[in-house]
Formats: C-alpha cells, structure tokens, sequence
C-alpha cells in the first residue's frame, strides 16, 4: 500500500469515528435536553403498609452535566397532617444527583464518580451497602432507579420515572422493600422554566 | 375489696402469662437458622400464576432443589419443569435448570457469588437467610436500563420447605410461583 493511499485510509477511519463520536453525542444529547428545565407542581403519596396517604409538593430541575451527563435536582415536601406547609411536622428532602452516560449502553446513566478527574465511573457495590444508582431515557420519560441492600442482606429498590407532558411533567414513584410495595407516588408538574 | 383486688392480681397473672407463652415462638422463629440446616435434596411441585391467569390459566412446575456445602460457602442447584401453555390436551414442556455457588459476604448470613457481581454485565446474585428462610436474589439490569429481579424464598418446613418465587420488573410483579416440596435425600 503506498503512503498515498495509507494516508486516505486513516482520513476515512478518522472522519467515520468522528462521525461516529459526533453522533452519539448529539444522540445523548437529543434525548435528554427536552427535559432540561425547572417543574413544580404536587403529588399523593399512599404509604401502603401505614394505609397512610399524604400530599407533597414537588420541584424538579433537570440541567445539563458535563461528558454529556444531566442534572436532576429534586425537593419533596411532605405537608404537615392539617395539609398545610408550615406546621412543625413539615418534611423537606432536597436530593441533587448528577450522571453521565455509561459507556456500552445507549442512553443509560450512571451517578458521576463525586472523587478526582481521573477516577473511572464505577457503578457502587452493593453487598459492601453502596446504594447503586443509575438512569435511563426512554420514549419521552426519564426513570431514575435506586437499588440498595441492607445489612440483612434485604433489597430495597426505587423507581422515579418522570414523564414529559405538554404542560410539564408526570412523575410516578415507587420504593419496594423485599419485593413489596411500601409507597406509591403520582404527581403532575407544570414547566416554569 | 381483697377480692378485687384477688381478681385483679390472678388477670394480671394470666395476662403475663399468654404474653409469655405467645413471645416464647417469636423470640425462637427470630433467630437465624445456620446455612447446612437447609442441606438436602427436596422434590415438589407448584403452580406459577401472573396477572393474566385469570383468563390464561396458570402453569404447572415440578421442583428439584439441591442445597449443599461447596468450598466455603454452599450451592443450590435447582431445576424446574414448566407444564402449561400451548394446546390444553398437548402442553408445552420446558426445563430449566441454574446451579450458584455461594461465599460468606463481610456481612452476617449474606452471601455472595463470585460468578455474578455486577447487575449491569452479566446480573448480580446473592443469598440471606433470614429467621428459617433462605433467599436467593438474581438481578440484571438489560440494555435499555430496565430491570429485574427474581427472588427466591425457600422456608424450611416440617417436611421439607415452601418455595415462593416473585420475578418483579421496575417494580411490578410478573409472575408468582408458590410450591411445596418435600426432602427426599441429604
């Protein structure tokens, strides 16, 4: 083979891998920034065990992260038992996580490493009680799922999907103990953002 | 007013008796049952239902589970012979059959296999007992990031254990499987 033609070899392989990597980037890309925004709105949490059901408020920000990764911040506030928000009896839960794009699995997410630069995103260990964390984009919804096991050697799982909507957002939440249900989550959001 | 106070003393008694008597079991059943108390070689069958068995039937399983010392941990080996679907007087027949090997984990009566660690490449397995059941736990994550979980609760029994088998995806229960098999061997 002459330099000539060597040369326009490695130029094809070069512009296809470019290609390529530009592709799949904007793939990513496509499907996760119809989410970025902020979303408030509120839910009804049935906490099953308990036969308990409560009215939370919800705001969601989805914003872009680096190596193609998104942001997904959370707040949850659990209104007191007269319904209000500012009796004592209020809960807030505020969660920010930020994942970036797994590396053999198109449009799955994993949490990003929170240590140096060059520290290699691993998923967590479980069974050394690491809660693993991932998630994916699918048709329109974004699902976040949780995956734990206690001490025991339980499992606790959660399942947060979020649903774009023309006005918003739906999200639906479940956390499961031991392969039963012991809270179920529906709620609607509008974009303010 | 020494009688009521006679009657109230013998109720208490009684009281503290039936809350003793009805403890004794709880404290007993709370404790964790050593691995080898599942060993052996138990045969059964069972019925699998999901949430079309209503109008589809539910499907017929045969049982072999063999549980025993392997390395310094243990295995379970187990097999199963699915009747059902197809034509009602020619049912299909499957069999599938899974063998694990179980290490102690850094944790009390959990368990690991070396062969699945990782949910996202190839599934993670792993084992409790907890009380006088042993679980076995086999989750994968599949390429578009969904999940499943199939778990494994055998209950040693008088005769030889109940199996309750759940297979959950993103959390919903697909199908069911409760079975009754006896110990056959050692």
């Amino acid at each position: 083979m002459s330099m000539r033609s060597l040369n326009s070899l490695l130029l094809v392989i070069f512009t296809a891998a470019s290609l390529t990597f530009a592709t799949s980037a904007v793939m990513a890309a496509d499907g996760q920034d119809k989410f970025y925004g902020s979303y408030v709105g509120s839910g009804t949490a049935e906490r099953i065990n308990e036969n308990v059901t409560e009215k939370r408020d919800l705001d969601v920000t989805v914003a872009p992260f680096k190596e193609g990764g998104f942001t997904v911040k959370w707040i949850t506030v659990v209104r007191g038992a007269d319904g209000e928000r500012v009796g004592d009896d209020v809960k807030r839960r505020e969660v920010e996580e930020n994942f970036i794009p797994l590396e053999d699995k198109d449009d799955v997410f994993i949490l990003a490493p929170k240590g140096g630069l060059f520290q290699k995103a691993e998923l967590p260990n479980p069974l050394r009680g690491e809660p693993m964390r991932w998630a994916t984009i699918e048709d329109g919804a974004m699902t976040v799922y949780s995956m734990a096991i206690s001490a025991n050697g339980g499992s606790e799982l959660q399942v947060y999907r979020r649903t774009l909507t023309e006005k918003g957002m739906d999200i639906s939440f479940l956390r499961m103990q031991d392969e039963k249900v012991e809270l179920r989550l529906e709620g609607t959001l509008v974009r303010t953002k | 007013m020494l009688r009521k106070l006679t009657h109230a003393a013998a109720r208490a008694v009684i009281a503290g008796f039936v809350i003793w008597v009805l403890a004794t079991p709880l404290t007993a059943q709370a404790q964790n049952l050593p691995v080898d108390a599942f060993y052996g070689h138990y045969q059964g069958s069972g019925i699998a239902e999901n949430e079309d068995s209503l109008y589809f039937g539910v499907t017929v399983r045969d049982l072999d589970v063999r549980i025993g010392p392997e390395a310094n941990g243990f295995y379970v080996e187990w097999t199963s012979v699915i009747r059902g679907g197809g034509d009602p007087n020619n049912p299909d027949v499957r069999k599938r059959s899974a063998r694990v090997a179980f290490s102690p984990s850094e944790r009390p009566n959990v368990f690991t296999s070396k062969s699945a660690t990782d949910a996202m490449k190839g599934g993670l397995i792993w084992a409790r007992v907890l009380d006088q059941t042993l679980t076995v736990n086999v989750m994968r994550v599949s390429d578009n990031g969904s999940y499943t979980v199939q778990t494994y609760n055998r209950t040693l029994s008088g005769t030889g254990m109940t199996l309750n088998f759940v297979n959950t995806a993103d959390g919903e229960p697909l199908r069911q499987v409760e079975a009754r098999l006896v110990k056959v061997g050692d």
